[in-house]
């Protein structure tokens, strides 16, 4: 094969390439444009409901936390923050809902926690996401393990084991998965805390 | 004729050139999502629609394709597949699309879809490629689903999320974990093999 | 100090509580494949390794200065095994040129690792976990080096395999995917370790 040809030979392979690279391309954006809002709404909706689900009935405005200074967002850094909202129930203060994200056994646990305003006692909690072992930590996703974190709760908690009647600061652990157990308490506790410095900044 | 093949290629690949029995193709997959029935359905079928489209098309345009460039060309097209599929679920099927997580754009270089592109939609007509697709993935969505229910019906004790044995019932949670996936594969292949031998006995 | 401890962490986290091969079932095609013989498995290893780092380098800066700002990130799957397929086709001819003798002991086993889906998962979770380039660089090495270490020992024990006494349907296959499974069962205990 003579030098020249070698030479329009590869421009030819290289046109090819690229008019398929060019017609996916064009598929993919068009696909793209059709379910990108939908996506996108799907996102914001189960974040929505998650929150709701944690305190039924409120609507929630995002907490700027861009603004504070560089001691308190180290503050909230400590405390696993990922994100918080407050929450109004007819217009009045309802309290917050606060994301933070313990490190369980696994990987990080995604969780949302709802606190009261005044910032002592715990609506609810929801796991958004967790990489626990099946069957073990996972069940921290079970009614009896996540329900506890709820009214009858007051304050930093800390777990304890097989307890019959765990008091207003104790979480009964999930049997055989103490870590997954620790960390969701731990996360609890984050958000309390996280609370405690979100009014503070209120009240300045 | 046309359709003889056609029906022919989509049989072999649910039966004699069964992807996950025979051939043990996308072996990462099949391990990976069987956990549940339903994951294993989802990927099963999701490897299927890209399957059906890349065969179809790469045999459309198999004859301007250079053969220095094919596999690179396949990649292309499979990937814009499997990109296409991705995002349809994220959008019309959230729970599978977070349960498969990062093995939907895995697709892209699951080894049966090259394999058939390579072996397959190359060299034949599009209607029996677009067959062959569509034996091979309802093939492996067998694989999968047989994979998929024992390890939850053993591991979990439920069958599509619905408990099938009371609350008694201590399931053998080895089975969803990654040891047991190998070790039902394993088993599975075994029982496989003993029933083709026996059944080439009897004949 | 700070590199260091990263480094040293993603380390315990990429050979053995997120092992790719018998924890996170990326790669299991080499792993069966290419694991009858120590030194082939060795040559797989050590060619999945140069390619997922130099892969996982390129589509960082994919990632970060073409994809994120032109908004594109739907095109991520298609760029990134794109990226790797030119790599592996780039590196192949480079190492051919240059150094021979690499070529010969590794030459065989690139081709296949485009369609590794090691190194495609690899690049996506550094970027679904928002990596920094120097994380990146360690993560993907020692997955690499897990990957590498898995199917050495895996490779080892089928070496014994062969020569032992096996029930007749187990032979072959099943009897390497349940070694495999006994193997992941070790591997489990390392998990919930992290720094």
């Amino acid at each position: 094969m003579s030098k020249k040809r070698n030479k329009s030979y590869i421009f030819k392979l290289a046109a090819i390439l690229f008019a398929i690279c060019f017609i996916s391309t064009l598929l993919l954006t068009l696909c793209n444009y059709i379910t990108k809002d939908r996506i996108l709404q799907l996102k914001n909706q189960t974040a929505t409901q998650a929150m709701q689900e944690v305190i039924p009935n409120a609507e929630f405005t995002d907490v700027n936390t861009e603004d504070f200074d560089q001691e308190t967002k180290e503050m909230l850094e400590k405390n696993n923050f990922v994100e918080a909202s407050k929450a109004e129930i007819d217009g009045k203060f309802a309290g917050y809902t606060i994301t933070v994200s313990p490190q369980g056994f696994g990987d990080k646990i995604n969780m949302i926690v709802g606190i009261k305003p005044d910032g002592q006692s715990y609506y609810a909690i929801k796991i958004v996401s967790l990489a626990e072992t099946p069957g073990l930590g996972a069940k921290a996703q079970e009614k009896d393990f996540y329900g506890q974190f709820s009214d009858g709760k007051k304050g930093l908690l800390k777990v304890v084991k097989n307890s019959s009647g765990p008091s207003e600061n104790e979480i009964n652990a999930i049997s055989g998965a103490t870590i997954t157990s620790e960390a969701v308490t731990l996360g609890a506790n984050n958000a309390m805390e996280i609370v405690k410095i979100l009014l503070e900044k209120e009240a300045a | 004729m046309n359709s003889n093949t056609s029906l022919k290629a989509f049989k072999n690949g649910l039966t004699t050139e069964n992807p996950t029995f025979v051939q043990l193709l996308g072996m990462c997959p099949t391990l990976a999502v069987t956990t549940s029935l339903i994951n294993a359905i989802g990927m099963g079928l999701s490897a299927t629609f890209v399957l059906i489209f890349s065969n179809l098309v790469i045999s459309l345009v198999r004859k301007c394709i250079p053969s220095k460039i094919r596999i690179a060309s396949y990649i292309v097209i499979i990937a814009a597949f499997v990109s296409i599929i991705e995002m349809l679920l994220k959008a019309y099927l959230p729970s599978i699309s977070n349960a498969l997580g990062l093995f939907i754009p895995l697709i892209t270089v699951n080894c049966i879809i090259l394999a058939r592109a390579e072996s397959f939609a190359s060299k034949n007509k599009p209607i029996p490629s677009a067959f062959d697709g569509l034996g091979m993935g309802l093939g492996f969505t067998l694989g999968l689903s047989v994979l998929g229910t024992i390890r939850e019906i053993l591991g979990a004790g439920t069958i599509l999320g619905i408990s099938i044995f009371g609350s008694g019932f201590q399931p053998a949670l080895m089975l969803i974990l990654p040891p047991g996936a190998f070790l039902c594969l394993g088993i599975i292949l075994a029982v496989y093999n003993m029933i083709k031998d026996k059944k080439g006995a009897t004949k | 100090m700070d590199y260091l401890k990263e480094f040293l962490s993603l380390a315990v986290l990429g050979v053995l509580v997120e092992n790719f091969v018998l924890v996170k079932f990326y790669g299991i095609c080499p792993f069966l494949g290419v694991s009858k013989k120590t030194n082939t498995a060795l040559g797989m290893g050590m060619a999945v390794t140069f390619v997922m780092v130099l892969a996982s380098i390129l589509t960082w800066i994919v990632q970060k200065y073409v994809l994120i700002p032109l908004n594109v990130e739907y095109l991520q799957t298609l760029s990134f095994i794109l990226l790797i397929a030119a790599l592996v086709q780039f590196v192949e001819m480079f190492v051919a040129k240059t150094v021979p003798s690499l070529y010969n002991a590794l030459g065989i086993y690139l081709p296949l690792i485009t369609t590794n889906c090691a190194v495609l998962g690899v690049t996506l979770i550094n970027v679904q976990r928002q990596y920094t380039l120097f994380q990146t660089i360690s993560f993907s090495f020692w997955s690499a080096i897990g990957f590498t270490l898995s199917i050495v020992l895996f490779a080892g024990v089928r070496e014994k395999l062969e020569t032992s006494n096996i029930p007749k349907y187990l032979k072959g296959f099943p009897i390497a995917l349940i070694t495999a499974g006994l193997m992941a069962m070790a591997f489990l205990g390392f998990q919930g370790l992290n720094f």
